[in-house]
């Protein structure tokens, strides 16, 4: 009933409105309607993010301006911003991301939205950054949630979450043309179109980005792809807001190893693509719904996957095959806003999702899991100065894991400037889809084959204790917090699960150990007129140990006068996964982004990335970790012309690792021990039309 | 005897010394629109007029009933009112709509502003925002007071940043290029600029600059701005029983003035969710009384 009034009501302003145009507008502009006329609710309490002095977990945010400042031209390289982020690349064209200890090139262990969109997919987990349809141009704030926060981030938010927030469909009114060239191949060419309306929004952006990879001759890093991106906004009434996104990426990105006959340079091809669809309405009391669908399709063709390594080696075609994987992702989700009284704001909802992976190579058959969650978060705020987050999430990984993953923190407000929180938050990680079902013969993906766990994989469960710190000095704010995350039942690929053959011990995914992380984060960041500073340094230390020992540990088989089978394999576990899970972080690491007005037009900036020694786990003990890193970027941009309107524009020279720091990089065969990320440069220019 | 001889001796006393009584003080009130803020101003104002007044509700365009003084409530009615010739107080009317009707203001023109003066709303910013912050403005049409808003925004150090929305720089433009380099965005009455089809995407951007809205109305605060000082029809119908009471008494209407009583609403979720520590409604009206 009342919203069929302010219907009326609102076409008949519309109505008034539309008669008086031209020379009658300006009178239209001095009425008392300027005062008196209601208004939608615009930041409705689902809108309104938590300021980070009132959010449960710590949190880092990358606005656009650090996006643009930093002159990473990938999604990837800007956690590179974050308090104890590790950034890898497993070549230029697989870049990883994780939090804490223990990860791999496949890093699972994060939640990972764009838009509300979990974008890590199976059936490895990880999130394929070059090949997200999303520009970086397109990003207008990233929030990296550093620790566990299943009750308000969902499935999988085990480390940490990263939530990508695109710009809205309003965010654009003019045209633009964006061109990157540079050293190391980069050429990238994009376009981008939006209109912001009455009732209608969009943006639209296409584009293609290349580049030549980091190191040509040693490894086939390189990447070609052109993606599409949309973003609409329907508003058929005050209360009720539509949004449709899509997304297609399509590229060839480069594979190889120069020497390598089981990895020989290759084209893989991968086309990733998404629709979304959500429906957003405001209730009269304020309250607000959400209901969002969405689905994702990857298709990935390498097509000279060796599946034979003896065969490989002897460059036989019968050494290779297609590996082909198709990976999909649907799902719908119920989200309300409830304001309980003066002093409660829930956040609740359920969520059912349906995910598919058919990778024949890895795989017996195609698999689909179902799997549903509920979730309810709730800020209550006890005093003036004290609130309270508590919240879980239940959830069924239709694998036959059904967990429970609450959490509760309080943050008091000292003063308003000064707050302290303290948190206990838990997640599960259910397995993935490979770890469960890997079914692999001969030595398709593994030199020396693969067993399926026996007995089956329990999730793995986090539980994280943090105390924090949020202040405000004047123009400098303070965040720090230290934190003690126990996991348990770690899944590793154990390579001394089934010693049935001593000679070519099979490997198999197992719930292996527990891992210990614990750290300090600090960040500060401090604006004055013409710039801003933000730095971070970040302490970490992570240890394991097995919960119970694997049976391998007491094998009395005596392989030499003085030492058993068991303790041979008992040392190999030492050195293949308890001390590699020590390396697995740095102890040390920091970075800093400056950026400084030169003139009104002319804006620098400079990134300083430091790092030092980190292993990750799937670089054998026999190789050497990544050395300590030392990069600096640098930016200058000259903009021209209005701001973001017809004529206007920026030129911008960034180089990248200036000073040349030979730090070497991600390496788990031999040729690329000793591999580094060469200082380049490349221009950039927009152009406003 | 005596008594009956006294009762009428005070009976006449009486109706001799309130000839006012035997001839009331006719108003009519002409309402631009019915219901909403004008029928709250003409209750309010009915109920805050003493019996000696005998107020006649009208609407725009129906007869106008028989007075001494024409209250005309929203710019319709002050519309019509000019073009008359009985002296006439206008309510609800915008300072820059009632400067632009046909009649000269003087003694029996004059009005009750709907605006709140610039120096309230300044101070309202100078409560809420520490230091002295960039004021971000849009228009679509120059407003009648820019140059005084200029002047105060100078006297208290206020960095004052104007954009215009227009052909050439559609308001989408206009207000991100506003809020890069603005503190906080102060609402000027531009319904051209702001208004219902607008506002979404306003407010929008506005939180994603985190750039704090300080509007015009209780209903930009509901929508989501920081805050606004206003007044109510409640605070406008007893100023404007006071002008009419003066006119009675004296034939002269005051000269045209702003609300002298307000209140300050406060969008407290916005606050928090800005990380802004501001205090409550009631002490920022206290506060902007004495800054102003």
């Amino acid at each position: 009933m009342r919203h069929g009034l302010s219907v009326s009501k609102r076409l008949a302003f519309a109505l008034l409105s539309s008669i008086c145009t031209g020379s009658y507008a300006a009178d239209e502009a001095i009425t008392e309607h300027a005062y008196l006329q209601e208004f939608p609710v615009v930041l409705t309490p689902s809108r309104l993010a938590q300021h980070i002095s009132e959010a449960p977990n710590a949190v880092t945010v990358i606005d656009r301006q650090m996006i643009k400042a930093s002159g990473f031209r990938n999604i990837a390289d800007l956690f590179r911003l974050v308090p104890g982020m590790y950034v890898g690349n497993a070549g230029a064209n697989t870049p990883f991301v994780s939090l804490n200890g223990v990860s791999d090139q496949y890093s699972r262990r994060m939640q990972v939205l764009v838009d509300g969109r979990s974008v890590y997919l199976p059936p490895f987990g990880g999130v394929d950054w070059q090949d997200l349809p999303v520009f970086i141009d397109d990003i207008e704030r990233i929030e990296v949630v550093r620790g566990p926060a299943a009750a308000s981030h969902g499935t999988n938010s085990f480390y940490g979450v990263i939530n990508i927030l695109t710009r809205d469909a309003a965010s654009l009114n003019h045209k633009s043309v964006t061109v990157n060239k540079g050293e190391m191949g980069i050429s990238d060419v994009s376009a981008r179109l939006g209109k912001a309306g009455e009732k209608f929004d969009y943006r639209a952006s296409f584009g293609f980005r290349s580049d030549g990879g980091d190191n040509p001759t040693q490894l086939h890093d390189t990447s070609a792809n052109h993606l599409l991106n949309l973003r609409t906004n329907y508003r058929p009434l005050l209360s009720d807001s539509i949004e449709f996104q899509l997304g297609v990426s399509n590229g060839v990105y480069g594979q190889g190893t120069l020497g390598r006959a089981n990895d020989v340079f290759r084209d893989i091809r991968i086309e990733n693509d998404f629709q979304q669809l959500a429906w957003t309405h405001s209730w009269d009391s304020g309250d607000e719904s959400k209901v969002t669908f969405y689905r994702i399709n990857r298709d990935y063709t390498d097509p000279y996957k060796c599946v034979n390594f003896r065969a490989c080696g002897a460059f036989m075609p019968q050494g290779f095959a297609y590996d082909v994987a198709r990976s999909q992702r649907q799902e719908v989700e119920l989200q309300n806003t409830t304001q309980l009284g003066a002093s409660n704001r829930a956040v609740w909802g359920a969520g059912m999702r349906y995910d598919y992976a058919n990778q024949p190579l890895i795989f017996a058959t195609s698999h689909g899991l179902h799997q549903a969650r509920v979730f309810v978060h709730d800020e209550w705020r006890a005093t003036e100065a004290a609130l309270f987050n508590v919240g879980t999430m239940y959830e069924d990984d239709g694998a036959g894991h059904k967990s429970t993953s609450p959490r509760l923190s309080m943050n008091y407000h000292l003063t308003p400037q000064h707050t302290v929180r303290a948190l206990v938050s838990t997640a599960t990680r259910n397995p993935m889809m490979a770890e469960l079902y890997l079914q692999t013969g001969g030595e398709r993906y593994f030199s020396r084959g693969y067993t399926p766990p026996a007995g089956g994989l329990r999730p793995e469960r986090i539980l994280s204790k943090e105390v924090g710190y949020v202040g405000q000095f004047g123009a400098l704010s303070v965040d720090g917090r230290v934190y003690y995350d126990k996991v348990s039942d770690i899944i590793f690929l154990d390579a001394y699960a089934d010693l049935s053959n001593l000679a070519a011990p099979k490997h198999s995914f197992k719930n292996l150990s527990d891992g210990t992380f614990k750290g300090l984060d600090l960040s500060a960041s401090y604006r004055w007129d013409e710039g801003r500073v933000n730095a971070n340094y970040s302490y970490q230390k992570a240890t394991c140990a097995f919960s119970s020992y694997p049976t391998q540990y007491f094998n009395p088989l005596p392989i030499s006068a003085t030492s058993t089978l068991g303790q041979q394999i008992a040392q190999q576990y030492q050195i293949d996964y308890l001390n590699i899970c020590g390396e697995s972080v740095p102890t040390h690491s920091g970075n800093l982004l400056l950026e400084q007005h030169l003139s009104e037009s002319v804006m620098f900036s400079t990134g300083i990335y430091l790092r030092g020694k980190v292993r990750v786990t799937d670089v054998a003990s026999g190789f050497p970790p990544e050395s300590p890193l030392r990069r600096v970027d640098l930016r200058v941009a000259k903009s021209f012309g209005p701001k973001d309107e017809a004529g206007g524009g920026e030129v911008a020279l960034i180089v990248q690792n200036a000073f040349q720091d030979n730090a070497t990089g991600y390496a788990n065969v031999p040729q690329r021990t000793n591999l580094v990320f060469k200082r380049r440069a490349y221009l950039t220019a927009t152009i406003n039309f | 005897m005596t008594g009956r001889w006294l009762a009428l001796a005070l009976t006449l006393l009486f109706l001799g010394l309130s000839p006012a009584q035997a001839q009331p003080f006719r108003v009519a009130l002409v309402l631009s629109e019915g219901g909403g803020a004008y029928q709250e101003l003409s209750a309010a104002l009915q109920g805050g007029l003493s019996s000696r007044y005998r107020v006649q509700v009208a609407g725009v365009g129906e007869p106008l009933p028989e007075a001494d003084l024409v209250v005309a409530v929203g710019m319709k009615a002050a519309t019509a009112a000019a073009n008359i010739t009985l002296p006439a107080l206008n309510v609800l009317v915008p300072r820059a709509g009632f400067d632009r009707l046909s009649r000269p203001a003087s003694p029996s023109f004059s009005a009750i502003y709907m605006d709140q003066p610039l120096e309230r709303q300044l101070a309202l910013i100078s409560s809420v925002l520490p230091g002295t912050p960039h004021v971000g403005v849009l228009y679509a049409t120059p407003p009648v007071e820019l140059e005084n808003l200029r002047r105060l925004s100078a006297a208290r150090n206020f960095t004052l940043y104007e954009h215009v929305v227009d052909q050439r720089h559609p308001l989408a433009n206009a207000l991100s290029n506003l809020l890069e380099e603005s503190e906080v965005l102060l609402v000027l009455p531009d319904a051209q600029v702001y208004n219902s089809d607008t506002i979404r995407n306003i407010l929008l951007e506005t939180y994603r600059k985190q750039v704090p809205m300080v509007g015009l109305s209780p209903g930009y605060v509901r929508a989501g701005a920081l805050c606004a000082v206003y007044s109510t029809p409640q605070q406008i119908a007893k100023q404007a029983a006071d002008a009419i009471e003066q006119f009675a008494t004296s034939g002269r209407l005051p000269a045209s003035q702003y609300p002298v009583e307000f209140d300050v609403s406060v969008n407290t979720q916005v606050a928090r969710s800005l990380g802004l520590v501001i205090k409550d409604a009631e002490k920022l009206r206290a506060e902007v009384r004495r800054r102003q």
